[in-house]
């Protein structure tokens, strides 16, 4: 997450109210409740921030129309507050759920294969906290600095040994999964792409972009995009060059890409996947503006990305998904409900009630170059609405306070 | 601190929903497992029968499994 708006985020406080649903209809878990068998139902447009009150999944949206899967005692609820259902469209789901309810075998295959040790060996290696080796480019080195002014030819001299090859790790790993060109690229953008005239200068920078064709999308036309920077910065240009090792900013969710590039090259898709690690985001999303000026955005259909995401000070638990909102982007909300959806769908697999949806337009990370030109997308964070983000990254960071795996907080004065 | 028990989720609940936005249609088979191909002036394909299939089609793509497959013959029998 890019930090010279922090403040701006802990000023921007909307809880949207936590959403939960658990439904127990065919081929899913069943769920506590057994009042959440879902209803079809048909209610009017202005009705939509009631039903995400009270939990209720949104399922699609026509002109003036949204159609949701309430419980009954949701429904009760919804009457109480004067939404009443066309009565014409409610019918009885249990016995014959809806194709938008049901989830799907291979993706349950998928999740159940993910692994959080793979996840976070990835985090460590990519943050410097164990060895890499990178054919032709270093042996048991370690990845200290992701800053974009030191990753990219010419300045990745490899001093120190392996320092900054952060980009070559990426693409080692994607090339034994089968990423290879023209599936796997780098594009490189200049300061007329990204708009970064003052902090990109008239360096080259460079995204990676791994795509995963399709099997129906032949021509990818309809492009699910899973996103993230992995560019860091530290508290000094100076200390760039070592000491920016981002490990929870931002390749706690990173890292969530490349378990689903290992896991997802095992089969065949109905959509292209693409899979962006981009650079420059740390000093004004450079990286993601560039690519959404470099690319048309039709394909664009949905973008998930993922920033920091391993922090909870608290220890509340609550994560936040940013959507934005149903006036500005209806589409993006409906994309929030399915991450709720599936979240539900494939095992609860985060509680609920955990999950914040935030509905501002926070433009602190890459999503946001996505909103403005009209591209439905979503980010998944750490509780930044509720300011409980890690005090130790970015420019916040210090020699005893770095944003390692191991030492968020600054170490205790020696006595 | 880093608190991987907490991110974890997040992580793994993104993954399913990519997965399913995506729409994944079969499951790759193995590498190599079940084709066997004889070069000439023609490639002969061979492949042991997979019950209960009745009809198979030979489709090829550039990239291997995750390509753009294009259908280029159709046949009844495991050749």
């Amino acid at each position: 997450m890019s930090s010279f708006t922090r403040n701006v985020v802990a000023g921007a406080v909307l809880l949207m109210g936590s959403v939960g649903f658990t439904a127990p209809v065919a081929a899913r878990p069943a769920g506590p409740d057994v009042d959440h068998d879902p209803w079809i139902a048909l209610f009017p447009g202005e009705a939509e921030p009631s039903l995400h009150e009270a939990s209720v999944p949104v399922w699609d949206r026509e002109e003036g129309v949204v159609i949701a899967g309430a419980s009954e005692a949701q429904l009760d609820g919804l009457r109480a507050q004067g939404f009443h259902p066309a009565d014409a469209a409610v019918a009885a789901d249990s016995a014959a759920p809806p194709a938008l309810l049901a989830s799907i075998p291979l993706v349950q295959q998928i999740v159940d294969a993910t692994s959080q040790a793979s996840w976070f060996q990835d985090v460590r290696d990519l943050s410097g906290d164990s060895d890499v080796t990178i054919p032709g480019f270093c042996t048991n080195c370690r990845i200290r600095t992701r800053a974009s002014n030191y990753m990219f030819p010419l300045n990745n001299t490899g001093t120190p040994l392996g320092n900054p090859f952060a980009s070559e790790y990426l693409e080692m790993k994607a090339a034994g999964w089968g990423f290879t060109a023209p599936n796997a690229a780098r594009e490189s953008y200049t300061s007329a792409n990204s708009g970064c005239t003052t902090r990109q200068g008239s360096q080259t920078w460079q995204n990676l972009v791994f795509t995963l064709p399709a099997q129906v999308d032949y021509a990818q036309n309809q492009q699910v995009i899973f996103i993230v920077h992995y560019d860091t910065i530290s508290e000094s240009a100076a200390n760039d060059a070592n000491n920016a090792p981002g490990a929870n900013d931002a390749m706690s969710g990173g890292s969530a890409l490349l378990e689903a590039m290992r896991l997802f090259k095992d089969y065949a898709w109905q959509n292209t996947v693409k899979f962006l690690f981009l650079s420059g985001e740390e000093v004004g999303l450079c990286g993601s503006t560039a690519y959404t000026r470099m690319h048309p955005t039709a394909p664009m259909w949905r973008v998930l990305n993922m920033d920091q995401t391993a922090f909870d000070g608290n220890k509340d638990g609550l994560m936040n998904l940013y959507n934005w909102n149903t006036t500005s982007c209806p589409s993006c909300v409906a994309f929030g409900d399915a991450f709720v959806q599936a979240n539900s769908d494939y095992g609860t697999i985060i509680n609920p009630a955990k999950i914040v949806r935030n509905t501002t337009k926070m433009c602190q990370t890459d999503h946001c170059p996505f909103w403005n030109v009209g591209v439905t997308a979503i980010d998944l964070n750490e509780d930044l609405t509720n300011n409980d983000l890690c005090p130790c990254f970015d420019q916040f960071q210090a020699s005893t306070c770095r944003d390692t795996i191991t030492q968020f907080y600054r170490s205790p004065a020696p006595r | 601190m880093f608190d991987q028990n907490y991110s974890w989720p997040t992580e793994k609940a993104a993954v399913a929903l990519i997965a399913s936005t995506a729409n994944p249609l079969y499951a790759c088979p193995a590498a190599g497992a079940t084709l066997s191909a004889t070069a000439g002036t023609q490639v002969q394909l061979t492949w042991p029968d997979v019950p209960p299939v009745t009809n198979y089609v030979v489709e090829r793509a550039d990239g291997g499994c995750g390509g753009a497959f294009a259908g280029i013959a159709s046949t009844a029998t495991a050749s």
